[in-house]
């Protein structure tokens, strides 16, 4: 018996000890802070505010392997199906392995990709609208890019990747390439592509934001005379096998992606420097700290996370990005559980209530030093200058403006402390966003405090992420407000959200993705114009016009952009890490130059 | 015996039916495959029908439950419906196999642990020991999972850097390494063995109470042996027959209630794969590891009775 | 044999330790004496309660936590909701007890306030639970016949399974709301109640005084209020408080995975923790107070149901 006492003391004396020293540890990293002078350095091009200790990480030195935290691990690698709706299958595993014909640069523009010898224009006449209404694009193919089989990239695989987008069951995007008659591929230097109308949106056709090349050869059955052998659901599930990237997937599991350099690859300076990445899941974003801190991984991208500045500090280096993402206030006004119309002049009554700084400081306070506010609504102001987010600038807190516009609604406010009124009803909105989610949540606290001098009440109900994005707003059940981020496009094609067709409902078996923000013909047909201008100048010109447009229609409220990190282990990691935190392509981009510490 | 487990398995199919009904109906209820595909505007909607269609998802919820059914007995668990076309099985089985070891290891020290615990406590009742072991375990039963197993994350991975944070294996490991392996164990299972030491030693403290009463223990005191003999050969053999049952029914109840330490540590076990599946949609998934998870805790209920059978004479089956 | 330990006395999470509990798993009442009743019942009972030093000790502890809860309006410096511009992330000190959040709420008073609802659905749960559990029990046990086999059928399957699971799934079909958690906890809480209560009331059955009284004609209303009730209070006395403290441990685990109370209208304990975990290095405070209000709440809800279980049940001690 006394023996086993003797073991309990030991197991709490061990225990003891534990606590002990890890009191110490966080005693150490604190006075090893105060040691080190941190410099902010905000780059203009890319939008990234870059947070980094002295930089003496040593020399980089060549070879080893890196880990990498991912954030959300793909359900699946195909880059045709669903399993390329998820913004991480892209920053994890295609990004890295496969080529384009466009492609984005670190501030998130248009430039021509190294499988092409250059970018079409109007003046090389790579960009022709034709007489009968046709529009031909004609893109020349680098002579020295090829697959890793060793095989050339060419017009076949241009002409495969057409016909492998509309075809393969359960592609995710088809838009632009159904407006495809034809790819000429006649010589295999020169893809020339046909569309039956003028399409402004192409640079983001085979590359550009979220497409890329397929190479023909992965389909052996594929005969181009007949389409529908173009179906590529069956491969790549489980990892992309060849590559006419810098890296080649050495092997994809769900527990772990590992890649290598692709000694095929024709671009001298993006040769990856280190011989091996590994990836791991890292879902949680606690458990994704916990690691970066333990240094079993060395660099993650996370989503903004609330505190993110005060948790993710020395030895780990972070850059924050502005955000590819637009955070704000969607309406739904076809939302089920309304009590009376969401009429503009509520709409605009909702944004005269809203103290926006505010909200956007409770938001992302605790992860940049200065947030500003969104005043965009389809246009991310870091990409291009499609926005001069002054769209809704004029929304500031304003009790006169919200008393006018209700009153001319024929609301009522008989108590002045209470809330608006009309036929019995009480202004008060059902307000949906992600359960558990400590942003948004934090965002819905600070607003009720906020719109209840104003006489506008909430009623909170927050589902899920699954719930909210795949049951409730593909069929608009929800709201009619609801808050959570959308993706933003270095393109400015806005016309799945503002489509007026777009309007899920029952006819057309809910598809489209204007969830209930706009039913406002002009804007809708805007939307349209845009995607048919291909002069820069005038397309500019459209997009100022509705811009305009949907800051009097208000379909939703801007409030910020969601801040991408890229944070890193910088005792472990050299090389310029935080370089793409703002890029579309994910913070892991440039990872071919980022190499360990010496 | 063999007769006795027959018409268990023959007395527990219609129960397991009306589950299978159950949680056929609520996961369709809670994952909308629909919903899933109207998420992406560009899939046109003919494409959207068809995919409808090869999915049987236009047919009554009866003929889906069915046909489901007919699928899971004839062991073909269908494809994910997120993974794209992922066989459902090979996903299933590995997370099973990795809850299992933990739960086995986990249950195997807890017992141990437990029995040790709970046994002092009981011969040395109302001591110093018996009141700390006492607090103890109300302790571990007050302190929700997910705060211990965060505390045991930052002391012994963030602070000490001794254990690996989460998964079941270091980065870049391919293939089994039994070292690696166990370390990625350590974490989880302690915050597991927190609890079922607790239960464990609460349950051999009273059991082996009540043995230290019957008659025989006094006729053994009586005869002259020495208390320790008295205890060790006559008392904790008794007293373990229904803490060792319980463990082997917790065995198939872990399988599905690790949910909260495996979504803390990242382990790929049944918990994250049903919770991951629960909130993707992923019905196929949800519902193979569902009805896995009821089969284990069938199964291990039928061992235990079992077990009790063969370590305590008295109970024969009829 | 008997298992001895009372599966309600364990957390509801992770590893879904409530057990159902054998029917032969009772209080004893036989060495009560209950015909002669020197000394009143409840007057031994509460004899033997304040007997048991930790059970006392959480009872005033208990006290001080209901009444500030209550009374928070009173206590607490500032609003559940009210945001103090400018104080994000201000440790304890003496204008902020407990510091303040990431948006400049005041913890202290958010803890107080946030105890209301914990409490409240603590508390709610057990009592639900127990009323349920104890009219289902008796009409099962009293009226025996099919009613009896199903219900019992349909506890013991219901039972088996993983607890926490089938709370999420429940959790996820119904939503989020205070009202839809305690239903949920509820759904679950009342069956092992049921079953100890049913078992207790077959062996009340077969008692003289009991017998006496049917055969002497009494209606069975008067029956069971008289005779079988007041020989139940001790079980569900007892079987509340421990699930007072199961329930306050799985609302914040249902909080941890994002199903439970939303965070936004409605601060809870479990909600507090739950979504503020991550500042455990940063913001210790915001994880630290509420846990500690979980913790020691349900600690002291185990002691004082251990301590009723004793007042109620000497068996185990002389």
């Amino acid at each position: 018996m006394i023996r086993e006492s003797k073991l309990i003391r030991l197991l709490s004396l061990v225990f003891a000890f534990a606590l002990v020293a890890a009191a110490c540890g966080s005693d150490g990293e604190e006075s090893s802070d105060a040691g080190t002078t941190e410099t902010t350095a905000a780059s203009d091009d890319g939008g990234t505010e870059t947070t980094a200790a002295s930089d003496d990480g040593g020399e980089p030195m060549a070879g080893g392997e890196i880990v990498l935290g991912v954030e959300q691990w793909p359900e699946c690698t195909n880059p045709v199906t669903s399993c390329a709706n998820a913004s991480w299958t892209q920053w994890s595993s295609t990004t890295h392995v496969l080529p384009r014909l466009m492609e984005l640069d670190v501030a998130n523009t248009h430039v021509a990709s190294p499988a092409l010898a250059d970018a079409p224009t109007v003046d090389n006449g790579g960009i022709a609208a034709n007489d009968d209404g046709t529009f031909t694009l004609t893109f020349n193919m680098n002579p020295d890019a090829v697959w890793s089989d060793g095989n050339p990239i060419t017009s076949t695989d241009v002409k495969f990747t057409w016909q492998a987008k509309v075809n393969t069951t359960g592609t995710l995007q088809t838009a632009g390439y159904e407006k495809i008659v034809d790819v000429d591929d006649s010589d295999p230097l020169v893809a020339v592509i046909t569309f039956s109308e003028n399409y402004a949106p192409w640079p983001d056709l085979f590359g550009g934001t979220t497409d890329f090349l397929y190479p023909a050869a992965s389909l052996p059955t594929w005969d181009p005379a007949d389409p529908s052998t173009a179906d590529m659901a069956d491969i790549w599930n489980e990892g992309i096998t060849i590559s006419g990237g810098p890296w080649i997937t050495e092997s994809w599991t769900t527990e772990q992606h590992i890649l290598v350099p692709n000694a095929s690859y024709w671009v001298e300076d993006r040769m990856p420097l280190v011989d091996r990445v590994v990836m791991v899941p890292r879902e949680d974003s606690d458990t994704e700290v916990a690691s970066l801190q333990s240094g079993e991984i060395f660099a993650a991208f996370p989503q903004g996370f609330p505190g993110a500045k005060d948790r993710l500090v020395s030895p780990i280096e972070t850059s924050v990005g502005l955000g590819t993402f637009m955070e704000g206030l969607w309406v739904n006004q076809l939302a089920p559980g309304r009590n009376f119309e969401i009429t503009q002049n509520l709409r605009q009554a909702v944004a005269y209530s809203l103290d926006r700084q505010a909200i956007a400081d409770a938001a992302i306070g605790t992860i940049v030093d200065s947030p500003t506010v969104l005043n965009c609504t389809g246009w991310n102001p870091s990409f291009g200058d499609w926005c001069d987010d002054t769209d809704y600038a004029k929304y500031v807190q304003d009790q006169a403006k919200v008393d006018e516009l209700l009153t001319a609604d024929g609301w009522t406010r008989p108590d002045a402390n209470g809330l608006w009124q009309k036929d019995g009803q009480d202004l008060v909105l059902q307000w949906n966003t992600v359960a558990g989610n400590l942003r948004r949540e934090n965002v819905q606290a600070v607003v009720v405090e906020m719109t209840r001098p104003f006489g506008i009440g909430w009623e909170i109900i927050n589902y899920d992420a699954g719930e909210l994005f795949s049951n409730r707003l593909p069929t608009l059940d929800y709201g009619p407000v609801a808050l959570f981020a959308n993706s933003t496009s270095p393109d400015p094609s806005v016309v799945a959200l503002y489509d007026i067709d777009g309007v899920p409902s029952e006819e057309n078996g809910f598809s489209g993705q204007n969830n209930g923000w706009n039913f406002d013909q002009n804007i809708s047909d805007l939307a349209f114009a845009i995607d048919l201008e291909v002069d820069p100048v005038a397309r500019l010109e459209l997009v100022r016009e509705a811009g305009d447009a949907l800051s009097e229609y208000v379909p939703w409220i801007p409030l910020y952009l969601l801040p991408n990190i890229t944070a890193w282990r910088g005792d472990i990691l050299a090389g310029p890490v935080g370089d793409y935190a703002n890029s579309a392509n994910g913070g892991f981009a440039n990872m071919y130059d980022w190499s360990l510490a010496g | 015996m063999l007769r006795y487990i027959l018409r268990r398995i023959a007395v527990t199919i219609p129960i397991l039916l009306g589950i299978s009904l159950l949680i056929f109906v609520s996961a369709r209820q809670i994952s909308s495959p629909e919903g899933q595909l109207t998420l992406n505007p560009r899939i046109p909607p003919e494409a959207k029908a068809a995919y409808i269609e090869a999915l049987g998802l236009d047919r009554p919820w009866y003929e889906q439950y069915l046909t489901w059914l007919g699928n899971f007995v004839t062991g073909d668990f269908g494809v994910s419906l997120v993974k794209n076309g992922q066989e459902v099985w090979p996903i299933v089985q590995s997370a099973l196999a990795n809850t299992l070891l933990l739960a086995v290891v986990s249950i195997a020290i807890s017992l141990l642990l437990g029995v040790i615990l709970g046994t002092v406590a009981a011969v040395r009742r109302n001591s110093i020991f018996d009141i700390v072991a006492t607090f103890g375990a109300f302790v571990a039963f007050s302190v929700p999972v997910f705060l211990s197993g965060l505390l045991l994350q930052l002391i012994f991975s963030v602070q000490l850097g001794w254990l690996p944070t989460a998964g079941i294996y270091s980065p870049g490991q391919q293939g089994f390494d039994l070292v690696d392996r166990v370390e990625h164990l350590v974490l989880p299972g302690t915050a597991l063995a927190l609890q079922l030491i607790a239960v464990y030693s609460r349950f051999m403290r009273a059991s082996m109470l009540e043995v230290l009463e019957a008659d025989y223990i006094r006729t053994a005191r009586s005869k002259g042996l020495s208390e320790l003999r008295v205890i060790s050969q006559h008392g904790v053999r008794t007293a373990l027959i229904p803490v060792v049952t319980r463990a082997a029914i917790d065995i198939g109840l872990i399988v599905g209630g690790l949910i909260v330490t495996e979504r803390v540590f990242q382990y790929p076990g049944m918990g994250l794969l049903f919770l991951d599946s629960l909130f993707a949609g992923d019905y196929p998934i949800l519902l193979a590891v569902t009805m896995i998870v009821v089969l284990s805790v069938f199964i291990m209920n039928l061992v235990a009775d079992l077990l009790y059978a063969v370590l305590d004479p008295r109970i024969r089956f009829a | 044999m008997t298992a001895p330990s009372r599966g309600s006395g364990a957390p509801l999470i992770d590893a879904a330790f409530a057990e159902p509990p054998s029917d032969d798993d009772l209080p004893s009442l036989e060495s009560e004496g209950l015909a002669e009743k020197p000394i009143p019942l409840w007057k031994l009972s509460l004899r033997r309660f304040l007997r048991h030093r930790m059970a006392v000790i959480s009872v005033v502890l208990l006290v001080i936590i209901v009444l500030s809860a209550v009374f928070a309006g009173l206590i607490a410096p500032y609003g559940e909701t009210q945001i103090i511009p400018g104080r994000v992330f201000v440790p304890p000190g003496a204008d902020h007890l407990f510091g303040t959040d990431s948006i400049g709420r005041d913890n202290f008073s958010r803890v107080l306030y946030g105890g209301r609802i914990s409490l409240a659905v603590g508390v709610s749960v057990a009592v639900f639970s127990g009323i349920i559990g104890t009219i289902v029990g008796i009409v099962s046990g009293y009226f025996g016949g099919r009613l009896d086999s199903f219900l019992m059928r349909f506890t013991d399957t219901a039972l088996s399974l993983p607890s926490l699971m089938v709370i999420i799934i429940l959790a996820r079909i119904l939503g989020r709301s205070v009202f839809n958690v305690v239903a949920v906890l509820t759904i679950i809480g009342w069956m092992p109640l049921a079953r100890v209560i049913r078992g207790q009331v077959l062996a009340l059955k077969e008692r003289e005084f009991v017998e006496a009284a049917r055969a002497l004609g009494v209606p069975t209303r008067r029956v069971l209020s008289r005779h079988l009730l007041p020989n139940l209070v001790g079980l569900i006395t007892v079987d509340i408080s421990l699930a007072v403290a199961v329930a306050i441990i799985a609302e914040s685990t249902l909080s941890f995975l994002g199903l439970g109370v939303d965070a936004a209208s409605t601060a809870t304990w479990g909600n507090m923790v739950g979504t503020s975990e991550g500042f455990i290095t940063t913001a210790w405070w915001l994880v630290v107070f509420p846990g500690a209000a979980i913790v020691i709440t349900a600690l002291c809800a185990n002691y004082v149901g251990d301590g009723l279980r004793d007042a109620f049940d000497p068996t185990l001690k002389s």
